[in-house]
């Protein structure tokens, strides 16, 4: 990749674009995902569950260390030759566009919920996509801006939970590992999922100026990323008990309802204002790295064609998105992306390494 | 036409060669040394122009050296031209002195001993004579040489230095920028007297020929910055004259965007200020505002007042300036939203007194507020443009009448006339005019979206500004920083201004070369 101003980040923006990719729609469902296999020992599983993305950053920075300037476009097709190569890219693009389809619906579903009951779906899409579009086309660099900017804005949504805090029982989190290994480690899969966009990496570490702090920026972002789910994990918890929470679909939005406040009476405001940025977030970056593979696996000019890409792609997310017909059949794809997940973050790296360790002597050639 | 010119040229000047092109060689052409055919050369070019006065005398009694003076009227300052220039060619030329020195140093003796004016330069070309003419200069060409004199009495009628009418503040200094580069250039001298304040001076326009002038303090400001700057206002390509807004909009980063990127001033403070924060000022002539690039968002709610006033009371005003942003850009929004869409976010008690006022109001609330605003608009408009008496008539009109008549014929809601009035108040409690014209524009969209999309619409609203103001940049400086990117050491001069004693760095959002502002404060008096 050519040095360009456009495509270029700071390891700082890093940290914050892959905070953004990973806390997504998942955030407000992941105290029922996890206590429903975990019970009161959930926020275990998902201190443990942060190995799995730990594990994947690390091969990922492996790769791009060995190809510092190649993304994943570029590295399959000289690592698994042209065919095998398209075919491997063409399913990253793939996952990645329906990854962000099903955070896009969900998005919207909980918007229509919660705030524009009367409003059609495909139209809160459609703003989304369009306000996703007009973001994504500028850049890395303003995505990397944008995303930091609004993880300030993300950490002022948490202080709201907090404030339902004085409703909190701690009878809720007690027996602490009462929940058993075999329980917690069941929840171990699940959780996994919620740190889905470790993969961002593929395409963001030819753009990164300080390759060497790569591996850093990524630990720590994983740690603020634990940290967050940790805390909404156990104020849910502490607040509503292992049953309740296992009615809500959303848990983190009823924490939201239950706050009050004196004079302002309901903090959810300030939650759903902020609450669109939460959702922009993920479906901005991967809808430019999609975009931006996209562009090089059609061979494309990244100055003159990524934007084009871009509209192209942000209109497959929101064509995408609108098939299911319901929630549930949303909910159900989900899981499905996040089994994909790992197949992209795990298997993904460790093919591209076990090619570069068989074809050592050939590449050297090269 | 061409064949003329040609010959013309031929006639002048024979050694110049056609191989050139014609505008080379006209500036190539040297004088030559009769006063007639200096004259002849002239003529053409000021024969129409009656503005342009010449005034042939003898400086000398027995008549062998004829003297033509050239200037427009109203250019110069006659009384400096009859006392220093004329008066003294006319009365003391002495003949007998200057003859020892032969001709050829004639005109440096003349320039040395008999003009008592500051700047005197020689001009030998054709094509810089005829510029310094009508750059307003005084030309004294005399008969057997080919050099001639030209001499820098510019003056006339111009405004005196006043309070600068848009900027007040309570405790600054009172002077603002006036029309005069020179005058404008001197006042930023006497607040910085540094050797290594740099005043670099081009002209721009090709017919309107602007003085502009670029300064900065060598040693600060980042070299590229500067060059960035000065290879963007030489490719201003203009026929006209440029005022400071007319540059701002050719060397803007985003044209595109409603924000302002280059922050303009009518206070020579705050461009000395600003200066040793390592940016680049531009002053023009003609235009009492200076522009100062990189500018930041952040700068647009500064005002000079935050660092004359105590730390707390500076802190105070700056964050409620950034209220008012917020305030002007989405209040009637909020309203919108929450009347219209999330009533059920209203505190209970405060949603029965808003319904038991909209009780009678025909329209939807959002019809209402878009009412409101474009008629207040129209307002701010009106009385921005009409002279001061004339304009409180239509505040008290606007106001008074058609806010508590409309109330009155329930065509409108006191909470919607409220909520309009303090969005008007907020638009200009900003302390850069430029900003609160962004808001202007802004708040419309908002409410439209506010009001098709309710609160949602109103965060989609601010995550493509939030989006925007991000990705701009002014001369490649992000423009929103310190915010985004964070620059954490910046934040305290953002929306609160920490003690002027700890700024002992200058800011990092504008790349400098030279860090370091200032020494620790002794605070051994405090332990």
């Amino acid at each position: 990749m050519k040095a360009n101003s456009r495509f270029q980040i700071t390891s700082k923006q890093l940290i914050f674009i892959l905070i953004g990719t990973s806390i997504a729609t998942g955030i407000l469902s992941l105290p029922r995902v996890v206590s429903a296999e975990a019970d009161q020992d959930a926020w275990i599983a998902i201190i443990l569950a942060t190995s799995v993305p730990m594990l994947s950053w690390l091969m990922i920075e492996r790769l791009g260390r060995r190809f510092p300037n190649l993304t994943i476009v570029e590295m399959a097709s000289l690592l698994l030759g042209k065919f095998f190569g398209t075919i491997f890219s063409i399913g990253f693009i793939i996952y990645l566009i329906l990854f962000e389809s099903v955070v896009l619906r969900l998005g919207s579903e909980i918007t229509s919920q919660f705030v524009l009951p009367q409003t059609p779906i495909s139209v809160i899409s459609m703003l989304i996509i369009i306000s996703v579009i007009y973001i994504a086309q500028k850049g890395a660099k303003v995505i990397g801006r944008l995303n930091e900017l609004l993880f300030y804005f993300l950490l002022f949504d948490l202080l709201v939970l907090l404030f339902s805090l004085n409703l909190a029982d701690s009878t809720n989190f007690f027996p602490v590992g009462g929940a058993g290994g075999g329980k917690i480690i069941k929840a171990l899969l699940p959780t996994a999922y919620a740190y889905a966009g470790v993969e961002i990496l593929f395409v963001t570490y030819p753009m990164v100026t300080k390759k060497e702090e790569v591996l850093k920026a990524g630990f720590i972002a994983l740690g603020i990323i634990m940290i967050f789910y940790v805390t909404v994990t156990v104020i849910s918890i502490l607040v509503m008990g292992v049953e309740v929470i296992q009615y809500h679909i959303w848990p983190v939005l009823e924490l939201a309802k239950v706050v009050d406040v004196p004079v302002i009476e309901r903090l959810e405001f300030f939650f759903l204002v902020v609450w669109l940025g939460v959702v922009a977030r993920p479906v901005i970056n991967h809808c430019f790295s999609a975009a931006f593979s996209l562009t090089q696996l059609l061979k494309l000019d990244v100055n003159k064609h990524y934007s084009l890409m871009v509209i192209a792609v942000g209109c497959l997310i929101y064509v995408i998105s609108l098939i299911p017909s319901n929630l549930v059949l949303v909910l159900k794809y989900a899981t499905y992306v996040g089994y994909s997940f790992l197949i992209v973050a795990i298997a993904y790296p460790l093919l591209l390494h076990l090619v570069v360790i068989l074809q050592k002597g050939r590449l050297k050639k090269s | 036409m061409k064949v003329f010119k040609k010959l013309f040229l031929n006639l002048l000047n024979k050694d110049c060669k056609m191989t050139e092109s014609q505008a080379d060689c006209l500036e190539n052409i040297k004088l030559p040394c009769k006063l007639t055919k200096k004259m002849e050369m002239l003529k053409p070019h000021i024969i129409k122009n009656k503005d342009i006065v010449t005034r042939s005398f003898y400086i000398d009694k027995d008549k062998d050296l004829q003297v033509t003076v050239i200037y427009i009227v109203g250019l110069i300052d006659t009384n400096i031209l009859n006392r220093d220039v004329l008066k003294r060619l006319m009365m003391s030329y002495n003949r007998k002195k200057m003859k020892k020195e032969g001709t050829k140093l004639l005109i440096d003796q003349i320039s040395r001993t008999l003009l008592s004016v500051g700047q005197v330069k020689k001009v030998d070309t054709f094509a810089d004579l005829l510029q310094k003419i009508f750059d307003g200069l005084t030309i004294i060409m005399f008969d057997g040489l080919s050099e001639v004199l030209s001499i820098d009495i510019r003056g006339g009628q111009e405004r005196d230095i006043s309070e600068p009418t848009r900027e007040n503040t309570l405790r600054g200094c009172r002077e603002g920028f006036v029309e005069n580069i020179d005058v404008n250039i001197a006042l930023v001298r006497r607040k910085i007297r540094d050797p290594k304040l740099v005043v670099e001076k081009t002209i721009v326009g090709r017919r309107g020929r602007t003085d502009v002038a670029f300064l900065y303090i060598e040693d600060i400001a980042d070299p590229r910055i500067v060059k960035e700057v000065k290879e963007r206002v030489a490719k201003i390509d203009i026929d006209g004259r440029v005022c400071a807004g007319s540059i701002e909009q050719w060397i803007e980063d985003s044209p595109y965007s409603f924000f302002p990127q280059i922050l303009a001033t009518e206070r020579p403070d705050k461009v000395a200020a600003q200066l040793l924060e390592g940016r680049v000022a531009i002053i023009s002539n003609g235009t009492p505002s200076v522009l100062i690039l990189p500018s930041l968002f952040v700068q647009f709610l500064q005002s000079p007042d935050d660092y004359f006033e105590r730390t707390y009371i500076g802190s105070f005003t700056r964050g409620l300036r950034y209220i008012a942003f917020f305030l002007a850009v989405s209040l009637p929004a909020i309203y919108v939203a929450l009347l219209g869409f999330q009533q059920e976010l209203i505190p209970f008690n405060l949603i029965v007194s808003l319904a038991e006022s909209r009780k009678e109001v025909p329209f939807p609330v959002a019809v209402e507020a878009i009412i409101q605003e474009l008629i207040i608009q129209l307002i701010i408009e009106t009385g921005l443009r009409l002279p001061t008496p004339l304009g409180q008539t239509v505040g008290v009109v606007g106001g008074i009448v058609l806010g508590q008549a409309a109330i009155a014929a329930k065509l409108a809601s006191p909470a919607v006339v409220i909520i309009t009035a303090v969005t008007t108040i907020c638009t200009f409690a900003m302390a850069t005019s430029s900003i609160s014209m962004a808001t202007r524009i802004l708040r419309l969209p908002m409410l439209i979206l506010a009001s098709t999309f309710g609160l949602f619409g109103f965060s989609l609203g601010w995550l493509i500004i939030f989006a925007h103001l991000v990705s701009l940049e002014s001369v490649g400086v992000p423009y929103f920083a310190p915010f985004a990117p964070m620059r954490f050491a910046d934040l305290k001069d953002s929306f609160y201004r920490n003690f002027t004693w700890k700024m002992e760095n200058r800011p990092v959002s504008i790349p400098n070369i030279n860090k370091k502002r200032q020494g620790k404060k002794d605070r051994k008096d405090k332990k």
